[in-house]
This record gives C-alpha cells, sequence and structure tokens, in this order.
C-alpha cells in the first residue's frame, strides 16, 4: 500500500466533489448469493460533468431493506444471511442508484469443494509457491502441486498423505493442517493464517465435515474477469477491484478474496487482498492481474499527471503511430516534448536503420537539404541501404543464435546462414516467408543455411522455447514441467508445439553435441511426443487451436508456421513489430518484449495491434514497420524533458536515450578516430556489425556486452555500465591507441592548416555529428592553447568526446 | 521438522524488494533497469551482509585427487591405493598425504569435507556444476550456463565497490562466467603478465596507459595525462543525466568515478604489489607461482578485495606429463610423479598462506578453499599406450574439499567415503552444500530469484544447507 507521510493510505473524496456529482451507478446492478455467508463486493461509481470517474464506495451510504437478509460494510461489501430479497440504497451526495440482491439457501453453508474453495486458498496463502510445499520435493515432507494445478494431487497429498497425519477429523483444530499454518508448532514457513480469520473457520470446517472432494466436476471454473477492466484514478486515490468468476453451470460468483492479485508495477499502484488499489505520486498505466486455478485476468489502471488539461503543444499526426500515442498522452495528461532537429534526427535514425553514426558530409548535406519530406526521404534511403541489412542481420543472427562455438568447421556454416540472413532482409523477403524458411529447414547449411538453426538449438525442448520466444514472444518453457503461472497455457500446449518437431532428424556432421558441424536436417516418417504426466500422445496445434493431423509424408513445421503466421494469431506480427518499436525505442510496447502474456498488457495497446494489423496486411514487410516508425512524430521527440515528462517512462512524450551497443560502439569509435579494428579471417574494414557468428574475439566487444549468443533472448545483449568498461575506456591502449595512433584523425587534425576553431569545428561534426557550439568551440581552443603538443591535445579532446554521454547514447 | 531450515519466503514481490532496498518507491521508475537497481539502491542492502567476510578460492582446475591429499585409502586394494602414506597430524585422526608435513603441524588451522558429490563428470560443465550448483544442459560449456560463485557475490556486493573490484581472478575458469548475470559481474582479471608470470614479481593489475614498466616518473606523468583527460571530459560531458530514467547514464557516471578512484588511489596499485611483501615474507610462500598467487591473494583480501579466484596451474617436468592443469589421466601424466612433483610447492605456499591468515587475526573473515571441479577416479588406470603410467581420471561421484579460516571450525574432518574412496559413506553431501556455507557466511540470501533469459526465476541455491559442523 502507497503510505503517505503521515502513514495514511490515499484521499478519498471530499463532501464538495461528492455533491458535484452528475450520478451515480453500481456494478453489480443484481445480486445472487447461493449459501449462507456469501460475499459480493459493490462498485460504486460516481460521474463527473466531464465525463470522468471516481470510486465513490468507501464514502457512500448504504441501506438495506429489508433487514436482516443481508448486512452491509461501510465499503459496500455484502454478506448473506437468509434467505429472501433485498433491495440496497446507495446514495453519495445528491444521487443515489440501488442494487437488488437476492439470496437462496442462505440459511446453511454452502458445500466446500476443494478445487473451487480450499485449493485457492493453499496458493494464495503462498502454501504451493515453488520455494514452499510446491518444490518438486516439496518441504517438510509435504508436498502440493505447482500453484495447485493437481488438485486432485493435492487433496490426495493433505488427506491421505503421510498415513493421514495432516488431518486429525475428530479434533479439526489439532490437525497438523491446521496448526502448522497457524505456528501453534514449528512451521518454517512462518505464519500464514490467524486463528480469528475467515479462511481458517473455512479450512476447520472442511476438516470437520470430512475433508470431501466435492463437486467441482458438476460446476468447473470456465473463466474470471475484473471489473472495472480499466479504471483511470488520480494520484493518492483509491479504487475497488472485484474479480467474477464464471463456471460452467453458468452461475458465477465474487471470488475476488480467493485469487491471487499482483500489480505489474508498484512503483505506480499497489492491491491489497481484498482487491483495493491505491495509486501512488507517478504518473503512468499498468495492470492488476487475478490468478486463480490457472485462469487469469486483467485489470489495466491509469493514472494521469493531473486533470487533462486544456493546452496541447503541436504535435502532428504523422501517421498511424501518433494517433495512438497521442491519444494515450492526453489519458495521462502528459504533454509530448517538441520534434528534435534535423542533426539529432540524422542521427539518431542513422543509428537505428543503419547501425552507425553518420558521416560528416552526409549530414553537411542533410541539413542544407530542403523540402517537407527530408526526414522520410532520409528514412527511404537507409532503409534501402546495405548497412540496414548488415544492421537487422546482427540482429537475428544473435536471436538465431548464428554460433560458432570455437569449432573451424563450423565457420562455413554461421557464415552462410548470415549470408543467407542477411540477402533475406536486403532483399525485403516477407517476414513469414522469413520464418518459415528457418522453421523448415531441411538439408545440410551449404544448400540451406537455416539449417544451422536447427543445428545449434538441437533438442525438442528448446526448439519450442527459441522459437515460442522468438517469433511469438512467449516464454513458454515454465509450461513444460507445470502450467503457466501466469497465462492459460498447459503442459498439453506446450506439448501441443513440441509435436510440430517430433520429426526433426539430424544426420552426419562432425564434432560433439553442441559443436557438432555440418549435420543434414530432414523429416522422419514418425516421431511423437506424450504428456509428461498423462502419458497421451499429445498432436501438434497451436496456442488454442485444434489438434492437427500431419501425415507422414508432409512436414509437420509448415503447419506449425501457418498456424504463427495465420492472419488471426494474436501473437506472431505483434512479436514482430513490438522487436521493431523496441529497438527504435529503447523499450518495447509490451516489456520484456518477449513476454506478450495477457498479464503483461501493452502500455498501448490499441497501438500494438494497429502496428500488427499494418504489418500483416502488407504481407509481412519487415522495412513498413520501421518506415512506419521512424516517419513518426513520436519517434522524432527530443529526447529534453518539459514541466510534464521527466518522469514519463512508458508513454513516449519524448525519446528515451539509449547506449549504444558494442558493434555500434566500436564502428563508431573506428571512424572517428580512423583506425579499423581487423578481426581475424575477415577483409580489412569489415565492420564489428558485419561480424557473421559471436567467435570473433574483441575484449571491446565482450565488455560492451555483446552477446554470447546462449539464449533467444534480446536482453542477453546487456548495454549496461560496469567498472570494467570504465576502466578500459579510461586507461586501455586498445581506444587511447586508436585516438593517438600517427595516422588517425587526432595527428591529421593537429598537423592540418587552418585556425584551431575550424579544425574543432570538423572534429565536432565528426564525433558528436552535429555543429560545435561557440561555447565548446572556446573552450577548446582555449584548452589547445595550453598544450604544448597539438597531437596531445587534440588526441585528448577526441578522447573526451568519444567518452561523452552525447557520443556513448542515441539520443 | 527440519529446524535448520530457514524461514520459507514464498514468492518475494517487487514491492517487499524495493523495501529491501531501501529505494523510495518514487526512485524506482517503472523504466528503471532492474540490474542497476541494485547498485542503486546502495548502501541498505549490504546491512544484512557479513561486511568483511572474503573468500580465497585456489583451484585445481582439471580435478585433484581426493586419494593423493586428503582421503587416503592405505587400506584398498593395491589398484586403488597410491603410492602415498597418510601421516599424522596434530589433531588425532586426522591424516592427511605424506607429502604434506608442513601442513600436518597445523592441523588444527584447517579442515577437510570428504563427502561431497555431484553428477558432472567433464571439466567445464563439472566446473559449472560445481561452482553454479546447477547442471548446465550443453556438453563441454565453454561458459557457465548459471552464474558463478564469484559472480553471485559480485552481483550481491555490488553496491560496496569503491575503488578495488570485488572479485578478482588470475584467468577466467573453463566453464565458468557470470552467465544471465552479464559481463559486468564476471571476475576483474588484471593484466595476465601481472599474476600468472613466474619470473619478475611486480604485479602492476592495470597498467597506466603510457607508463612503461611501472617507473615511478613515468607512472606519475601518466596519471597526470590521465587526470587531464578526465577533466577535458567533465568539461565537454553535458548531456543532462537525468534524462536518462533508467539510471544507465547514472550508473555510468558511478563506475567511471570508481574506475578513476581504482587507477589513481594508491589502494588498488599496492594491493598488487608484492614489492610491499618482505623478502623473508615472500621466501616463506616460495618463489614459485603458487607462493606468489596466495601472498597475492593475502594482500588483495586485506585490501578489500572479497573473492579472490586462483588457478593453481602448474607446469610438470616433461618426462612427468605434459599438462599444466590437475587432469591426471595416464595419457597426461604419471599421477603419483604429478604429486610428488606439486605437493612440496603446496606445501611451502599453503601453509605460509594459513600462517599469515591466523597470525593477522584474518582467519575469522576471511576462507581460504583449496578444490577442484570433481575428484579421481580410485580405481587407478593405465590406458596410456607408450608409458603405461598410473593415472585416475574423473570422478564426480566423491571428492575432498580443503577449508581454512573464514571464522568456521577448524581441526576437524566431515564426512568419510567407503574404503575405496568411491562414494561418501557418512554425511554424504550435494556440492551445493559447500556454496551453501560461504553463502551463508556472506550473508548471501540463497533463496534470492535471478531471472535467467528466458524468464525462468532461478533461485541463487535450488538445495543445498550450510555445512553444520563447520558453523
Amino acid at each position: 500500500m502507497v503510505l503517505l507521510a503521515d502513514g495514511t493510505r490515499g484521499d478519498e473524496p471530499s463532501p464538495a466533489e461528492l455533491a458535484g456529482l452528475e450520478s451515480v451507478s453500481v456494478f453489480p446492478r443484481a445480486v445472487r448469493l447461493h449459501g449462507h455467508n456469501e460475499r459480493q463486493q459493490l462498485i460504486v461509481t460516481g460521474h463527473r460533468s466531464d465525463k470522468t470517474l471516481l470510486d465513490v464506495g468507501r464514502v457512500a451510504k448504504y441501506s438495506v431493506r429489508p433487514a436482516g437478509v443481508i448486512t452491509i460494510s461501510s465499503d459496500g461489501k455484502l454478506t448473506s444471511r437468509r434467505s429472501g430479497t433485498a433491495r440496497v440504497r446507495v446514495d453519495v451526495g445528491a444521487v443515489h442508484v440501488e442494487s437488488v440482491v437476492e439470496v437462496v439457501e442462505g440459511e446453511t453453508y454452502r458445500r466446500i469443494d476443494f478445487t473451487n474453495d480450499i485449493n485457492p486458498w493453499l496458493t494464495r496463502l503462498g502454501c504451493n509457491t515453488g520455494s514452499c510445499h510446491g518444490k518438486t520435493t516439496g518441504r517438510g515432507g509435504f508436498r502440493l502441486s505447482l500453484f495447485g494445478n493437481h488438485p486432485d494431487w493435492d487433496h490426495e497429498w493433505i488427506t491421505q498423505g503421510g498415513r493421514g497425519r495432516r488431518i486429525f477429523a475428530s479434533a479439526p483444530g489439532q490437525s497438523l493442517l491446521l496448526r502448522k499454518p497457524t505456528m501453534a508448532m514449528p512451521h518454517g514457513g512462518g505464519r500464514r493464517l490467524r486463528l480469528d480469520s475467515d479462511e481458517y473457520r473455512l479450512l476447520r470446517r472442511w476438516v470437520a465435515g470430512g475433508t470431501r472432494w466435492g463437486d467441482s466436476a458438476a460446476r468447473r471454473l470456465v473463466g474470471i474477469e475484473i471489473y472495472p477492466g480499466n479504471s483511470t484514478l488520480e494520484s493518492q486515490r483509491r479504487q475497488q477491484l472485484t474479480v467474477t468468476a464464471r463456471y460452467d453451470d453458468a452461475s458465477t460468483r465474487d471470488v475476488t478474496r480467493f485469487v491471487e492479485l499482483r500489480t505489474n508495477d508498484s512503483s505506480l499502484v499497489e492491491v491489497d487482498g481484498e482487491g483495493l488499489v491505491a495509486a501512488g505520486d507517478r504518473t503512468g498505466e499498468t495492470a492488476v492481474i487475478a490468478l486463480l486455478q490457472g485462469q487469469v485476468a486483467t485489470a489495466r489502471l491509469t493514472v494521469p499527471l493531473g486533470q487533462p488539461r486544456a493546452k496541447w503543444p503541436p504535435f502532428p499526426l504523422a501517421n498511424l503511430v501518433d494517433g495512438h500515442v497521442e491519444k494515450k498522452l492526453r489519458a495521462l495528461g502528459v504533454a509530448p516534448s517538441p520534434v528534435c532537429d534535423d542533426a539529432t534526427f540524422l542521427r539518431r535514425v542513422t543509428l537505428h536503420l543503419a547501425g552507425r553514426i553518420p558521416r560528416p558530409d552526409e549530414l553537411t548535406a542533410f541539413l542544407s537539404e530542403s523540402g517537407t519530406d527530408k526526414r522520410s526521404r532520409r528514412v527511404e534511403k537507409l532503409l534501402a541501404s546495405a548497412d540496414y541489412a548488415d544492421t537487422f542481420a546482427q540482429k537475428w543472427s544473435d536471436l538465431l543464435r548464428n554460433k560458432r562455438r570455437g569449432q573451424k568447421d563450423r565457420i562455413p556454416g554461421t557464415i552462410a546462414f548470415h549470408r543467407w540472413i542477411r540477402n533475406a532482409l536486403a532483399t525485403g523477403m516477407p517476414y513469414d516467408r522469413f520464418v518459415r524458411a528457418i522453421l523448415t529447414a531441411t538439408g545440410n547449411v551449404s544448400v540451406s543455411p537455416p539449417a544451422q538453426w536447427y543445428s545449434e538449438v538441437r533438442y525438442l525442448d528448446r526448439y519450442v522455447d527459441d522459437s515460442a520466444q522468438v517469433f511469438l514472444g512467449l516464454r513458454i518453457g515454465c509450461a513444460r514441467c507445470h502450467h503457466h503461472p501466469f497465462e492459460n497455457f498447459t503442459q498439453r500446449d506446450y506439448f501441443g508445439l513440441a509435436a510440430f518437431f517430433t520429426r526433426v532428424g539430424r544426420q552426419g556432421g562432425t564434432g560433439v553435441a553442441e559443436r557438432r558441424a555440418n549435420e543434414t536436417v530432414f523429416i522422419k516418417a514418425t516421431g511423437s511426443v506424450k504428456h509428461p504426466v498423462t502419458g497421451e500422445i499429445v498432436k501438434p496445434h497451436g496456442l488454442g487451436g485444434a489438434d492437427i493431423d500431419v501425415p507422414s509424408y508432409a512436414d509437420p513445421r509448415h503447419k506449425l508456421v501457418d498456424w504463427m503466421a495465420g492472419p488471426q494469431n494474436p501473437y506472431f506480427a505483434h512479436a514482430f513489430v513490438n522487436r521493431m518499436w523496441a529497438h527504435c525505442f529503447g523499450r518495447g510496447l509490451v516489456e520484456p518484449i518477449d513476454d506478450l502474456r495477457m498479464t503483461n498488457p501493452a502500455t498501448n495497446p490499441p497501438l500494438l495491434n494497429a502496428l500488427a494489423r499494418d504489418f500483416i496486411s502488407s504481407g509481412f514487410d519487415m522495412r513498413r514497420v520501421l518506415r512506419r516508425i521512424t516517419t513518426s512524430t513520436t519517434y522524432q521527440l527530443v529526447s529534453t524533458a518539459n514541466a510534464d515528462n521527466l518522469d514519463e517512462t512508458q508513454g513516449h512524450s519524448r525519446f528515451y536515450p539509449q547506449r549504444l551497443s558494442a558493434e555500434v560502439l566500436l564502428d563508431a569509435i573506428d571512424m572517428v578516430t580512423d583506425r579499423p579494428t581487423g578481426y581475424s579471417g575477415l577483409p580489412q574494414g569489415t565492420r564489428a556489425m558485419q561480424l557473421p557468428d559471436e567467435n570473433y574475439s574483441n575484449r571491446f566487444l565482450t565488455l560492451f556486452g555483446r552477446p554470447p549468443r546462449e539464449s533467444a533472448c534480446e536482453c542477453e545483449r546487456t548495454s549496461a555500465p560496469s567498472l570494467s568498461q570504465s576502466l578500459f575506456t579510461l586507461n586501455d591502449s586498445f581506444l587511447l591507441g586508436k585516438v593517438f595512433d600517427a595516422k588517425g584523425t587526432a595527428t591529421r587534425l593537429a598537423t592540418a592548416s587552418g585556425d584551431h576553431a575550424t579544425r574543432v569545428g570538423r572534429l565536432f561534426l565528426l564525433a558528436l555529428s552535429r555543429p560545435a557550439t561557440a561555447v565548446e568551440i572556446e573552450k577548446a581552443v582555449k584548452y589547445i592553447g595550453s598544450e604544448t603538443d597539438p597531437k596531445t591535445a587534440y588526441g585528448n579532446l577526441l578522447w573526451a568526446l568519444i567518452n561523452t554521454k552525447e557520443f556513448l547514447y542515441n539520443h | 521438522m527440519n529446524h535448520s531450515t530457514p524461514h520459507c519466503p514464498g514468492p518475494i514481490d517487487r514491492r517487499s524488494f524495493l523495501k529491501i532496498g531501501g529505494l523510495s518507491l518514487g526512485a524506482l521508475s517503472s523504466g528503471l533497469d532492474p540490474d542497476l537497481a541494485g547498485l542503486l539502491a546502495a548502501e541498505a542492502v549490504g546491512k544484512a551482509l557479513d561486511e568483511k567476510f572474503s573468500v580465497i578460492l585456489f583451484w585445481a582446475n582439471g580435478g585433484p585427487s581426493h586419494l593423493e591429499t586428503f582421503d587416503l585409502k592405505p587400506e584398498a586394494p593395491l589398484e586403488y591405493r597410491g603410492e602415498f602414506q597418510p601421516i599424522t597430524t596434530n589433531v588425532p585422526g586426522m591424516d592427511i598425504c605424506e607429502l604434506l608435513p608442513r601442513l600436518s603441524s597445523m592441523a588444527d588451522k584447517f579442515s577437510i569435507v570428504r563427502s561431497l558429490f555431484h553428477n558432472r563428470n567433464e571439466h567445464s560443465g563439472g566446473t559449472c556444476r560445481f561452482l553454479s550448483g546447477y547442471t548446465p544442459k550443453a556438453a563441454n560449456p565453454a561458459d557457465a550456463e548459471f552464474p558463478e560463485l564469484g559472480s553471485v557475490v559480485a552481483k550481491q556486493l555490488e553496491h560496496q565497490v569503491k575503488d578495488i573490484p570485488l572479485f578478482v581472478a588470475n584467468t577466467k575458469f573453463y566453464g565458468g562466467g557470470p552467465a544471465y548475470l552479464g559481463a559486468a559481474h564476471s571476475a576483474f582479471m588484471p593484466n595476465s603478465k601481472s599474476i600468472t608470470s613466474s619470473g619478475a614479481n611486480r604485479y602492476d593489475p592495470v597498467p597506466l596507459f603510457g607508463a612503461k614498466d611501472g617507473e615511478l616518473a613515468a607512472r606519475n606523468d601518466a596519471l597526470k595525462a590521465l587526470k587531464k583527460r578526465n577533466s577535458l571530459l567533465s568539461e565537454f560531458d553535458v548531456f543532462r543525466r537525468e534524462l536518462d530514467r533508467s539510471g544507465s547514464m547514472n550508473a555510468l557516471d558511478k563506475f567511471r568515478r570508481r574506475a578513476l578512484d581504482m587507477l589513481t588511489s594508491p589502494r588498488t596499485a599496492q594491493a598488487f604489489n608484492l614489492n610491499k611483501e618482505s623478502e623473508a615474507t615472500r621466501r616463506r610462500y616460495g618463489k614459485t607461482h603458487w607462493g606468489r598467487s596466495l601472498l597475492l591473494s593475502r594482500r588483495l583480501v586485506e585490501h578489500g578485495v572479497r573473492f579472490v579466484q586462483m588457478q593453481a596451474t602448474f607446469r610438470l617436468k616433461k618426462e612427468t606429463g605434459r599438462t599444466s592443469n590437475w587432469d591426471d589421466h595416464s595419457v597426461n601424466a604419471d599421477v603419483f610423479k604429478a604429486y610428488g612433483e606439486r605437493m612440496p610447492v603446496f606445501d611451502q605456499a599453503v601453509p605460509a598462506l594459513i600462517e599469515d591468515l591466523y597470525q593477522r587475526g584474518l582467519n575469522e573473515r576471511v576462507l581460504f578453499i583449496f578444490c577442484g571441479e570433481f575428484g579421481r577416479t580410485p580405481k587407478i588406470g593405465h590406458q596410456d599406450k607408450k608409458t603405461k603410467r598410473p593415472g585416475r581420471d574423473h570422478w564426480s561421484r566423491s571428492m575432498s574439499i580443503f577449508l581454512s579460516g573464514g571464522g568456521l571450525k577448524m581441526g576437524q574432518v566431515v564426512g568419510s567415503t567407503n574404503a575405496r574412496g568411491e562414494d561418501p559413506a557418512s554425511r554424504v553431501m550435494n556440492s551445493n552444500c559447500l556454496l551453501s556455507t560461504v553463502y551463508h557466511r556472506f550473508g548471501i540470501n540463497t533463496k534470492h530469484v535471478y531471472y535467467d533469459n528466458s524468464g525462468r526465476p532461478v533461485p541463487v541455491l535450488a538445495d543445498g544447507e550450510p555445512i553444520r559442523e563447520l558453523l
């Protein structure tokens, strides 16, 4: 809970605010409670005249008629007492609303069902997590299924495990099941349950009633929903949420207290166990997720900066990106920064699309170019350049783990695969064909370079994990061993994907295990995979798709790509556009970029959908996505903050600076020092960006975060600063040698003709891709005058510029 | 109920993490790189940890033989027992190899754990398994798939870095590395010539650019140039770092300051400078690679390095074997001659270090560990076709660990193996128990979860309890 300085929680609406409300509504309007002591949370919403909403549930006045059927708490929680019908009148300021409540069989407790009533508590109390009893070996001799995904096992382990020692039916309170979590006995997991709590009484009643399995077969959970699904709450305000379960007998139930509730960003909002959300001081958007027995639900919450603003700075809507971004920024009440100047744009876009900083001649030409469309023309030029293909070939070589592993005989394979990727990008191969060529590769790397992927990834589970993470943006590995904790993916779903790959065979080649080279990938006539728990042979099927029968003469992997690239697939296009967004903005609309689960919604879902649709309708044109992004106004904003947006980190109200990656940085250093780095076995002039595999040893690249290509995650490439990097740049001869080299830029400038001011100007244009300011020139000239040796002076100056944040970041 | 099990915390949500980190909620904007959060959170985390505890890991890469060092089996059949006899020590019942007479007089100052095992029998896989606590998937992985012990320590103590690195090694281990913790948490490896060279004993960890051979005057000039460049940088580095809310620019400046401190303050250079030691001391350790390595290790922990990792390479005589590691297969070396060569050097350097640890009161806070990735096959092999010389192969089913100091209980043997040294017989322990003991002393919570690159939560250790006899 976000606490204020005085220890109180967020503000409630004042009487004056309540008096000004136009109307009030209540959810649900009609309630049906089945059994004694059943609960329902009412959500009471005030409507202001400016159409904004306000949760008034804790300041409303509730009155019930007739009395006795239900009771109601001051924050709107109904509890059934006896059968009958009652009306709840909710008064807020001058307006009111009513809800009708029907109680059936209100005199007796509802029969307890283990799956629906007991198991959720074991999850919510934390008993069945991976670090406690949910561990595969259990804890202290007691095991539960992870997150309660196998209630039948749990029931048996609780009631019959340890020779029945956990249950003492004749004296329920003496049961180990109750004594341990209440710390009546020592418990390694600490106190989890209070004696005076409802959940303790429930567990005790269940034990006293004979620990029945119950009637869950008749009433299976089919889904949960959070109300309200979308809400805006001002900072320090609170919003009540309620979670409703739907069962297959068409009944519903308020399960807010049974579910696990989490916030995706606790610096923005906090949620308590009763579903009450409190906003802090920060502005932004996040989600609260609810988890219950493998079902998940999400509610989005927006905390705007303040009241909607009347004045809005100019923000030209260049394309579909900007409309969605503006809408979002207006909702947040955060005004965007202005559009950047040409020099900043050129450096930024050249870095993103061509992986390098602009050359001084390019810059001068661009600055003097005229025409309102000069930026889009530049984007086209960059997208058509060889540097574009190099830049993205590197990205895909990372993700597709193009790895030599120190094996000489793998070099032809890694070079062929890299070249194949590069050609695919250069020739504009549509993304679906690109993915199909990789996933359905057969033969040897010499005829089918993408076969390298199969040779490197090697194992059935990695085929699934890698292809899901790279092409679907899903981290599905969890579901190999248990139901995915934050998504509705089962083990059957996982092995359904695995079944597409079970007929992949590899033959021939040399070397051992991961280090094998020149294998031939082929499709066997048979091959299947069994569900590890049920033993059932799982047929190939996409997530949420139907089982597919693949004849022995066909390649099942084509069916996988058919499913992936189908127009209805909710992951394939989304994952790609999100990846490109992250490439240009430093963070994805969904972050982490390969974690597209329902419980991790995008910061701007309509934008993500629009980009994905646009990508699909273009026939999966990869360049189109980048074109859309880089020609948008959103992309071209300055990184400088205005009065609103210094702390804004996900709405794109300004450009967030990004550190240059290892290869880009090294190429940039090589360019500005004019001392190229050599890579063994490659022609001189090869840039770091063009290295085909991970095995070209270079300390700079290693230190600055070049990924070893051990996983399919872009996160492997780190741009985090480190002590060793700083030591390297401050002192290592690799960099300083380039700077002070007799054939390098500094020496050349030092011995060139012309006054120092002109030469300093050239140095700035070269290194920082912008003209120097008068102050900078003055400072630099003064410094040069203080040195006896101009070579040292220019060298030191060049070194200093290379180490500025302006150089090290794309901003 | 196992009462020694520490409190089972359940899932730690981000909020509790923030509280532990002592960060104000506002500071951790959603844009902050979680990797940097720990660094920026700074001091508050450290309070729970043992502020001074340090480790010197002396690593017998290749796998030392337990049967030739600390777990001799003179009663075993001929094809098992080896050439050496055990000798008694000043602690009754704690016998060690006859090649270690000096050590035998100070057994009250070390302990031996004889009953560890794990499940990976090849060098890099075994190293990753032993030092990370997790079994790697790939065979013979060059780099660890899970972070090695030193990297976890470096990550956990990151905020304490001042002008000397936390984690220093003389070389990268085959199968070691920071894995998904990122390159920033790999060991700081000074100029490779500094430590491994066997001739000169000048140790300049980061020779200053432009200063040749560490001459004082040259060094001062280089230092002046370095400072000048940096003041120039601060004049031109005007980009406002607060515009970056990810914490990256902030961290960059922080590291730059630390690096500058490291280069300009005498602490690091002094820590590495063995010339500061008296001739007598250097002679006591032995003017060997190992002697110098261990003397340097002692200096490093005294100057604030928290994890020192020294690979114990040793060049055998040509007629004895062809390796410079401990991998004494018959095809590589005559295992008995090899120990005959190594152990006298070992028996000089290690006792000298232990003496120093105790004399300087470092034994309470510095733990010396000698081990390798696994033990060796109890049955002697003669596979080398040409020489038929005796050798032993890889054996992860049992291994011995040698420990000294660290505030642990010394003068004891923990556990035992069966009559042939094949398997642990009493106090059977997964090798993670050693890691657990070390983390325990550092005050590192082994349940702390890191996320691998597929987003899977991986605790520091999944199993293993601190070895209770040592605590």
